[in-house]
């Protein structure tokens, strides 16, 4: 057997719209809109530039079932640009482009593989001549898939070395859905070298020789939760069947969360000041690559009160953030969540007796009473005529109804003493 | 808060009145109707509270002058004295001042500062205002109020959503979600329909196909019979030239073409003659002309030779050179010698004016020379022995003015000498008696009348023996006297000193200035003395003697002078002469240079004209000819030429036309015998020659017109060839033989109309084509799936963030309204209670408490001794007054209770009560100056003495319109 060079990526989730995130201007969206894309183009470039062999999608390619076709016709661009160079493509489709969806009549070149959903399909891959490996994979039929597919896998007595393709959840991660399920051991368990998993959306190695089982994560992080790098691993097998692998970034755009403390600041300048360091030590991690960046604020101090003026967290934004400019790299303020507390003695205020008083106990009783937040979540579902923002409303956690109570007892706490909010 | 101080500048009827010692107890202020009671009222409320507008009720300007204000000093709770001062003029702060803290105007008006209007109505007291001001001060608040909070959170809550609203932030976003959510599903179907499009450019692309290969078909015939349409004429005049070919053949058959081809033969030769035929005919009547100017010319020539002379014929003209160069020649040569005889003369003219020049140059030397004879020779050596004399004389005659300056110098520095002997001699003499009188002031003499007053004052008192005391005065005024006589002697001992010095002073300077003039004398005769040796050593010199005079100086000064001009003037004498003698040399041989020049000259007039008289004989003129007669005669031998050379051409000619006619006539007769024709002569020439071009051009179109019949025939068959292929061509003939011209066009109609059918239906094909790859690309490139969902989801974080925001605003509403009702169920009973306690007191126990039936003061009911509530609207208008004035006093003191006291003022509120209840309300008022200041405004007596028996006034001031006077 020759050694070669792969490949393995998973949940480009093309044309995804990018779920929790505000996108203000027409520049902005279209910015994240092509973010997919132009990871799906560096992919491409990633498979050329280490003259890999072939290419591993290991499911969520796109993201939703009615994907769109100006995304079916980039994927097929990309391929066949792959396929013109030679470089095979094999892939399995997850919950979310599932063998169900829709697909537009493309004619695919030869070089691309769709692995079928009712059996475990394999493609022999040739390097100079001879068969150096074997591609096998699955796909899903429908979005849920509940069967464990890992089982469907096997590797025989002299089969080549073997690369499994699977979109699965692996231990069952409560993070993700729990689609495909099957354990580290019935990965092991099946013979198979190197396991290309997708659907996790962060890159992990669960196993690191024997067999190899990585999940790539996504290649362009969609959210704010998405943090960090995107992209695939370069695998490279020498002949013995020795696997060594590196991580290399495709993402276009890149997301931070940034917690920033006002203890110690004494106006919203240091806060400024502070949170465009940050950013910039985070543009520079980040290789050229623009950000999205969500702004926590956390502490006690003056600067609550700023923040709490009109249009305070709206001026932050804007003195950090920058101005998207087309085909330019961009700093990006997603959100500002604001998390600071008035710079008071709660406890003082709450011992005085006074209308203030009354007002922080009963904040406390809403927020650790018996059945206090069950109250409180049915008492604002009730004011919300409409079925979504009720919805929204019921749907929120008790930690989160905490922290409405928190911030609600902020607001009023502000404007008690004299706050403008 | 208690006003310490009250001072109005100016306000309504009071002028610069200050007010102060007020007490901790009540306050009163009594007098009449418009004494200034409210007006003062007003004033302490304006100063803290800012004076009402010009056009507001309470509105009083200084009537009486001063500033419009004043100021108050207040005494906080925590022992801070204040000066609140306030103006009603431009640029003054028109807020509260800072003392009143969370206090209102509204609210001090209705709870504290109030008249009897405010005390009978309830809403004075239930307003938001009052209500918020009272609760705020009792929940510690900042500078906002509760409803001020409450309205804010109000607003925020309205902005994001309400319930059947359109424009709040998450009804906006509700609408843009269902409309997103509307615009998702109908992208949804796009991916579908992209299929579908290429379902149906497949099978448009099969149509298509079947469509063009019918149109080929449809082309092909409507192109068959659009041919034979198009061909259709040239295939009948191809018919026709076919006939009229065969017919032709047939004629030549019968022998025509022989004769024709014999006459087509000799053609050229006709041709050639009918082209010289013109000139045939212009040769004959030139035959004619041409002897005529033979004769002519004959004439004239004859004519030439006599111009000439009897004896000149051809051959003397052919002896005569008269080529071109002839007359040039003797132009040449009449130039030459008139140029050699201008030569001459010009010669001539300047060897005269050579020697003119030196017979003047010859004159000027003799002139010189008689001149230098006169100058003779001088007595100098040399020029410079002439210029040292003068130069001596010159000094020696500097010598002899500086000696007499010196003379004269002399004479006065002696003068001056014997002058200053004189003068030194007698300051000499003035130093004597100086001296004198400075011994006398020295002598014993100055002491004597000092020391005899002393001994005599002495003895005086010794005589007197009056006592040691006038003794002792007696010699005291003695000695006073002799110090002062001794003083006085010592006075004019140094006036004597001080003279004999100034006489010593001016005698050495006298003597000084003597010395001086003397040696100057000295000095100037030393230099007379050298100078005059000098001089005489210089006449020796100059004249050899020892001295001259300065006339005779300067006699040999001119002498010297004129002496060096003469010099000089040999000297140019010489030069000029020298000159004058080479100018002379060089006239004398240029006068020769030219007179050899002239010579030559001469010499060479007679060469050229020498050569001239050979020149005539050479060309067999007469020697003695002129120029002029040479050139005339030239001209006469070319004239006579030309004639006779004319005669000669033109008999050339008349023979040269002869000979060309005949030929002509030779040749015409040669064709006509070839075709067996007469033959002509040259009058008839012409004729037959006419003839013979008619048989040739007949001839000839007999053969051209059977030449276009087969070119027709060839032409027409091109013509009709290429509408077809070869194959078809002969089919084609067929149709036409078969079918009229009429059902050929109906039958390409019919061909044409199903050709556009199936172009039609391509188009539409194409058309249909075009728009589904638009649209398909349209798909492809359409990013608004991807956007639509973008949008989508942006809306909804959208939504799910402003939805937090109205819960936490929400809640912060519900939070502060529980607050608010905690706070009112809690606190207020302690207000109730105190209203309860004053309302008891002011009835007698007959109202025994009051309850509000909301949380709020909106609605008060009381309860009498038997526990009957009833509500205040049905009590008299005395007693309800009573039960508002109670509920004053309540929030009088739970605002006090948390915040700064301000003064309470009241304006004949009990005026209607009656005796026993407004001395009653009078105590519960001054109990309340336990909790802050009381002041009380009356006109009543017996409301002032209600006060006054609670035994708490403390201060009591009189208002008469103008002033405020304090009482005892």
């Amino acid at each position: 057997m020759g050694g070669f060079c792969f490949v393995h990526a998973a949940d480009l989730h093309l044309d995804s719209p990018f779920a929790a995130m505000k996108v203000g201007s027409p520049r902005l969206a279209q910015a994240f809109i092509d973010a997919s894309r132009a990871s799906l183009q560096a992919l491409v470039r990633v498979c050329v530039e280490h003259e890999a062999d072939f290419l591993v999608l290991a499911g969520d390619v796109f993201d939703a079932e009615q994907r769109s076709i100006r995304a079916q016709l980039e994927l097929f661009e990309a391929l066949s640009e792959l396929a013109r160079r030679g470089i095979h493509t094999y892939i399995a489709y997850g919950n979310h482009d599932a063998l169900s969806g829709w697909r537009a009549i493309l004619d695919w070149p030869e070089e691309v593989h769709f692995f079928g959903a009712d059996e475990v399909e394999s493609y022999p891959v040739s390097v100079g001549g001879q068969v150096a490996a074997v591609v096998a994979g699955i796909s899903y039929a429908q979005p849920a898939v509940a069967d464990n597919l890992a089982l469907k896998f096997r590797k025989n007595d002299g089969d080549p070395f073997t690369i499994g393709v699977l979109h699965s959840n692996v231990g069952g991660d409560p993070a993700h859905e729990n689609y495909a399920p099957c354990t580290l051991h019935d990965l092991i368990s099946t013979g198979i070298d190197y396991w290309a998993l997708g659907h996790v959306h962060s890159p992990i190695v669960l196993s690191e020789r024997d067999p190899v089982i990585i999940y790539p994560g996504c290649t362009q992080g969609r959210n704010p939760r998405e943090t960090g790098p995107g992209g695939c691993f370069v695998v490279h097998v020498d002949s013995g069947g020795r696997v060594e692998y590196e991580f290399v970034a495709a993402d276009a755009i890149r997301w931070h969360v940034v917690d920033i403390h006002i203890d110690g600041m004494s106006n919203l300048g240091d806060l400024v000041e502070e949170a465009k360091a940050e950013i910039a030590r985070l543009a520079q991690a980040s290789d050229g690559r623009s950000c999205a960046v969500r702004l926590r604020l956390f502490g006690r101090g003056p600067v609550h009160s700023q923040l709490a003026e009109g249009g305070g967290a709206d001026d932050l934004a804007s003195a950090v953030g920058e101005d998207i400019a087309p085909c330019a790299r961009f700093d990006w303020i997603e959100s500002i969540q604001d998390f600071t507390r008035p710079d008071v003695d709660r406890d003082a205020l709450l011992a005085g007796g006074s209308l203030i008083s009354d007002f922080l106990s009963l904040a406390d009783e809403a927020r650790s009473g018996p059945g206090a937040l069950e109250r409180v979540r049915e008492m604002l579902a009730g004011d919300l005529a409409h079925p979504r923002a009720a919805r929204i409303i019921r749907d929120m956690s008790d930690e989160e109804l905490v922290a409405l109570v928190d911030r609600a007892e902020s607001v009023g706490l502000g404007l008690l003493l004299g706050e403008e909010v | 808060m208690r006003i310490l101080e009250l001072h109005i500048d100016g306000y309504g009827v009071f002028c610069d009145q200050h007010v102060r010692d007020f007490g901790d107890g009540v306050v009163l202020f009594s007098g009449p109707n418009e004494a200034g009671k409210s007006t003062l009222m007003s004033f302490v409320r304006g100063v803290l509270f800012g004076f009402e507008r010009e056009s507001q009720a309470g509105y009083y300007p200084p009537l009486s002058g001063g500033r419009h204000g004043g100021r108050l000093v207040v005494g906080m709770r925590d022992g801070e004295e204040i000066v609140v001062e306030r103006y009603a003029e431009r640029g003054q702060p028109k807020a509260p001042a800072g003392v009143v803290g969370n206090m209102s105007k509204v609210l001090y008006s209705n709870v504290f500062a109030f008249s009897l209007a405010e005390l009978a109505s309830l809403e004075s007291l239930g307003s938001e205002e009052v209500r918020a001001r009272i609760y705020s001060a009792g929940a510690g608040l900042g500078t906002r109020t509760l409803p001020e909070a409450r309205k804010v959170v109000l607003s925020n809550i309205d902005k994001l959503y309400k319930r059947h609203g359109k424009v709040p932030a998450i009804n906006a976003l509700l609408r843009e979600i269902a409309e997103l959510e509307r615009l998702c599903g109908d992208l949804a179907s796009r991916p579908a329909e992209f299929n579908e499009v290429v379902r149906n450019m497949d099978r448009l692309a099969g149509k298509e196909r079947r469509a063009r290969e019918e149109l080929d078909e449809a082309k092909a015939r409507h192109l068959w019979f659009m041919a034979l349409a198009a061909s259709r004429k040239i295939w009948e005049q191809l018919l026709a030239a076919r006939t009229l070919l065969d017919a032709l053949a047939e004629e030549d058959r019968s022998g025509g073409e022989a004769r024709r081809e014999a006459v087509l033969a000799m053609e050229p030769e006709i041709r050639r003659l009918k082209l010289e035929q013109a000139s045939f005919v212009q040769l004959a009547d030139a035959i004619f002309e041409l002897e005529a100017a033979v004769r002519e010319r004959r004439r004239s020539y004859e004519e030439r030779l006599r111009e000439l002379g009897g004896t000149w014929d051809g051959e003397r003209l052919d002896s005569v050179d008269v080529s071109p160069g002839v007359t040039d020649e003797i132009r040449s040569s009449r130039e030459r010698i008139a140029r050699q005889d201008a030569e001459a003369r010009r010669l001539a003219e300047v060897v005269r004016v050579r020697r003119e020049a030196a017979d003047e140059v010859g004159l000027r030397l003799s002139r010189l020379q008689e001149r230098r004879e006169e100058l003779g020779e001088s007595d100098y050596d040399a020029r410079d022995d002439i210029v040292a004399r003068i130069d001596r004389i010159g000094e020696a005659e500097s010598w002899l003015g500086r000696m007499g300056v010196l003379e004269a110098k002399a004479e006065g520095a002696k003068g001056r000498m014997d002058a200053a002997r004189i003068l030194a001699d007698d300051k000499m003499r003035n130093v004597q008696p100086a001296k004198d009188e400075v011994g006398r002031s020295r002598g014993f003499s100055r002491w004597l009348a000092p020391v005899s007053t002393v001994a005599l004052s002495i003895i005086l008192a010794l005589l007197m023996d009056r006592g040691a005391a006038v003794s002792f005065d007696v010699v005291l005024v003695g000695v006073c006297a002799a110090a002062a006589m001794a003083l006085r002697a010592l006075g004019r001992t140094r006036d004597a000193n001080s003279r004999f010095e100034r006489a010593m002073g001016e005698a050495e300077k006298a003597e000084e200035a003597f010395r001086g003039y003397r040696d100057e004398h000295g000095v100037v005769c030393d230099e007379l003395r050298g100078l005059k040796r000098e001089y005489s050593l210089a006449c020796r010199e100059l004249f050899g003697e020892d001295d001259v005079d300065s006339v005779r100086l300067a006699r040999e000064r001119d002498v010297a002078r004129d002496d060096l001009e003469a010099w000089d003037e040999m000297l140019r004498l010489d030069r000029e002469w020298k000159q004058a003698a080479e100018d002379c040399k060089r006239a004398e041989g240029e006068w020769k240079r030219a007179s050899r020049s002239q010579n030559d000259a001469s010499e060479e007039l007679g060469r050229l004209r020498e050569e001239w008289r050979s020149w005539l004989g050479a060309r067999g003129m007469d020697s003695s000819f002129g120029h002029d007669a040479a050139e005339r005669t030239v001209d006469a031998v070319r004239e006579a030429r030309r004639a006779q050379q004319l005669v000669i051409d033109a008999g050339a000619r008349l023979d040269d036309a002869r000979k060309r006619a005949l030929q002509y006539v030779e040749d015409v007769n040669a064709v006509a015998r070839s075709l067996g024709l007469e033959e002509t002569d040259m009058d008839r020439a012409s004729m037959a020659v006419e003839e013979l071009v008619v048989m040739a051009e007949e001839a000839r179109a007999d053969r051209e017109a059977r030449e276009r019949a087969r070119l027709a025939v060839r032409e027409l068959d091109a013509q009709f060839a290429p509408g077809f292929p070869p194959d078809d061509r002969k089919r084609a003939e067929e149709y036409h033989l078969l079918h009229t011209a009429e059902e050929i066009a109906a039958l390409c109609e019919d061909a044409e109309e199903r050709r556009k059918a199936v172009e039609a239906r391509l188009n539409r094909i194409a058309e249909d084509r075009g728009r589904l790859n638009e649209r398909k690309r349209s798909m492809e490139r359409d990013d608004e799936i991807a956007m639509a969902s973008l949008k989508l989801a942006s809306a909804k974080s959208r939504l799910a963030e402003n939805t937090r925001e109205w819960a936490t605003q929400r809640l912060c509403l519900e939070l502060l309204d529980r607050a608010c009702e905690r706070y009112e169920r809690e606190r207020q009973p302690g207000v109730l209670r105190d209203a309860s306690d004053a309302l008891a007191a002011m009835t007698g126990g007959r109202w025994q408490s009051v309850i509000a039936r909301v949380s709020g003061l909106e609605s008060l009911d009381v309860v009498d001794e038997h526990s009957r509530a009833l509500s205040h609207a049905a009590l008299s208008c005395g007693t309800e007054q009573q039960l508002y004035l109670a509920v004053r006093c309540g929030l009088v003191r739970e605002y006090c209770s948390h915040a700064e006291p301000m003064p309470v003022m009241i304006d004949e509120a009990l005026v209607n009560f009656d005796h026993e209840r407004a001395e009653a309300a009078a105590g519960v008022l001054a109990d309340l100056a336990d909790v802050t200041q009381i002041m009380v405004f009356t006109c009543h007596p017996y409301m002032t003495k209600c006060f006054k028996r609670t035994g708490r006034v403390t201060a009591h001031f009189e208002l008469d319109g103008a002033d405020i006077r304090p009482l005892a």
